[in-house]
Formats: C-alpha cells, structure tokens, sequence
C-alpha cells in the first residue's frame, strides 16, 4: 500500500546532512551563531563545488557558517575532526 | 562567463591582473551561483576594493560604487527627489490643477538615482561596490538588508522597483565596528589578509615586469618587515606595486639605505611610522656601495 505521506525524501549522500548538522551543533554549543539559514546556505553552497576536494569543501562551507575570525579558528578547529578523517 | 567553476573565476580575476587565492576564487564564484553577497573583511590594503573592480572587469559587467562614510543616508545611498526640479514643474505649469501637477513632479524624469537604486535597476547586470560599511550606522544596516535580502525598493510615490538582474554585491569592511549577526547572515563572508611572500612577488611581479626577480624578492621581503612593525598605517600591496615602480624610475638595483631613505615615503606615509621603520628596518640595509677613486 502506497504511504499516505508520499514518496521518501532523496537522502542525499549517506550521513552527510547528519554530520553537517552535528557539526554546526557543535559549533553553537562553542559560541558560534549559526542560524538555520546559514545551514540552508551551506547544503547550496556544497552542491557548487566537488566535494572530493577537501579545501573546497572547508572554504564553501566556512564561507556560509563562519563569518568572524574567531568563528573561523573554531571552525577549523572543529573541522576535521568531522570531515575528510582518515578512516 | 566567469561562474562556471572557482578555477576559472580564479583565472578570469587573473586575467584582468588580480591574483586571488583558492578562498577568495572560490566565495567569488559561490557569490555568483548563490546570488548572495559577500562580505569581505580584513586589514586596509590588502584588495579588498580592489577584488569587486577585478570582478566588474573580468565578467564585463558596470561597477557601480558606493562609498559609506558617517552620517550616510537614505538621499545620497538610495533615491532622492530632484527638490529644485519639481518646484521649476510647478512654476512652470501654472495654468494645471494640483492633481496634474501632483502626479506629474512625482515621475521617474524628477527622481535622481542613487548608487544602491541605480544597481537595482540597471537593465545590465552590474557589480555593486559597498565600500567600508563599518563606517555607517545600525539604521543604515538595516535598510541595506531589506535591499539584500529581495533586491528591490519601494519607492512610496513610484511603487516597488525590483531588480531584473542579479547583481554581484560586495560588502568591506575593515573592521572597525562589529556588524550586526542580521547583515552577516545574508552574506557569504571572506576574510582577505595580506597575501605569503610568494603571492605577494607574482603580484608585484604582473604589475611591475621589468623588476628582476631578485629585487621584486628584496622589496617584498622589506614591506613584509614593515608590515611586522606596530604602525599607524601598515604599506598596503597597492604601495608595494607602486614602490617597485618608483625603484625602476629611479634605475634602482639593490635596496641599499639610501634608497630606502630615498624612496621610503612611498611606502610610509605617517612621520611617527616613517621615523619608526627608519629606525627599525632602514639601519639593517646595506650602506650603498660607493664607486672606488
């Protein structure tokens, strides 16, 4: 029987919109305001550049979540320990 | 085009004699798949005018230029009406009843366009320039993020103008107060800091070709030591070009005390930074070799 609901969302690639948003968690719980708007704006952003690409992956999403200096030390502190670690 | 990838942006910039880095490529090419704009932060002279120029040359779109200073407002950002003009219309249509005249001196002829309705409604797409929006106040921000956030005005006598084409929009600011988290939130950010010693040579370097590479290396070494010193005005990159400039005017070929002495006011320009760097930096050049006899 068809859902009432619908078809499912596209999930996208498998854990990535999780851990952005567990990233951007972390990030408020240090201090750094990220609003649901900078998340929208960081899912368009990433689907602009190849995300096989570690700096364009970091500088697409610093560009739309980190806008202070002292936003950006923390977002390079918190970076890697989400995105592109060795497995 | 210029939007199809960050490197090609990057080369388009480069093309029209700006050397960008990765991040400042990239959030110029975000800034044009998004259509957000950008604000750029960072010390005075390290391009950050200089990026929005590059980008109005390199995709072939009009700059158009607002510059904030204190006290900026409404009139002179957005519209105002041409005051002298419509009394002339009044004047002149004596003979008309008021409602004649009434609708007629609220036209788009007695409207004078400023830089923020004139990006808006250009029929061309355009690159728009808000230079130094630190310099303003809270009240002035928050009008600006109504024209960011749907590009368009709404004139009271004339109605909504919306924008037909998206503009490029960039922000500087060189810090001097916090911008508000409202203003933030709508702009891509970029932090511009001064360029490594390498960057800083090839741009030196596509702006002064005749200097050897040796020299170019020597000057950039010297401005960098410059830099490091706690000055009222630190030389910005535009001062470094025109300091090589000078050097090949001056047939120069070494960096020695005297013409540093010489030609140091290019780059310095305060008397309490030009006796500090003097004092600091010019006594660890070399004396200028003297011809023997």
């Amino acid at each position: 029987m068809p859902s009432p609901y619908g078809p499912k969302a596209e999930a996208g690639p498998p854990g990535l919109a999780a851990k952005l948003l567990g990233f951007c968690e972390e990030l408020r719980g240090e201090g750094v305001s990220v609003g649901t708007s900078e998340i929208l704006d960081a899912f368009a952003a990433l689907d602009e550049v190849p995300w096989t690409s570690r700096e364009d992956f970091l500088e697409a999403l610093a560009s739309t979540i980190a806008k202070s200096q002292e936003d950006r030390r923390l977002f390079e502190l918190l970076f890697d320990r989400w995105f592109f670690r060795a497995a | 085009m210029v939007d199809g990838s960050a490197a090609e942006v990057k080369q388009a910039l480069a093309e029209v004699g700006y050397l960008a880095d990765e991040p400042a490529a990239l959030v110029s090419f975000l800034a044009q798949r998004l259509g957000k704009p950008v604000l750029v932060e960072g010390p005075a002279g390290v391009g950050k005018t200089e990026l929005a120029k590059a980008l109005s040359r390199a995709t072939g779109r009009e700059l158009i230029r607002l510059q904030c200073y204190e006290g900026l407002d409404e009139a002179k950002a957005l519209y105002e009406w041409n005051y002298r003009k419509q009394l002339l219309r009044i004047q002149a249509g004596g003979e008309d009843g008021w409602e004649d005249v009434h609708g007629d001196i609220f036209d788009k002829e007695f409207l004078l366009e400023r830089p923020l309705l004139q990006a808006i409604a250009s029929p061309e797409p355009v690159v728009l320039l808000i230079d130094e929006i630190d310099k303003t106040d809270q009240e002035f921000e928050a009008m600006l993020l109504e024209l960011l956030s749907d590009f368009q005005i709404t004139i009271p006598e004339l109605g909504q103008v919306s924008a037909t084409t998206m503009p490029i929009v960039i922000l500087t600011s060189n810090n001097s107060r916090e911008l508000t988290e409202a203003l933030k939130r709508r702009c891509l950010y970029l932090w511009l800091d001064y360029p490594d010693l390498e960057r800083e040579m090839e741009i030196v370097r596509l702006h002064a070709p005749e200097l050897s590479e040796a020299l170019t290396r020597k000057l950039v070494e010297v401005v960098r030591m410059i830099r490091d010193l706690d000055l009222k005005k630190p030389p910005s990159i535009a001062e470094s070009i025109d300091w090589a400039r000078t050097l090949l005017l001056m047939g120069t070929e070494d960096i020695d005390r005297e013409t540093f002495e010489q030609s140091m006011s290019i780059i310095v320009k305060h008397r309490t930074d030009i006796e500090l760097v003097a004092e600091r930096v010019g006594v660890k050049l070399a004396e200028p070799v003297r011809p023997q006899g």
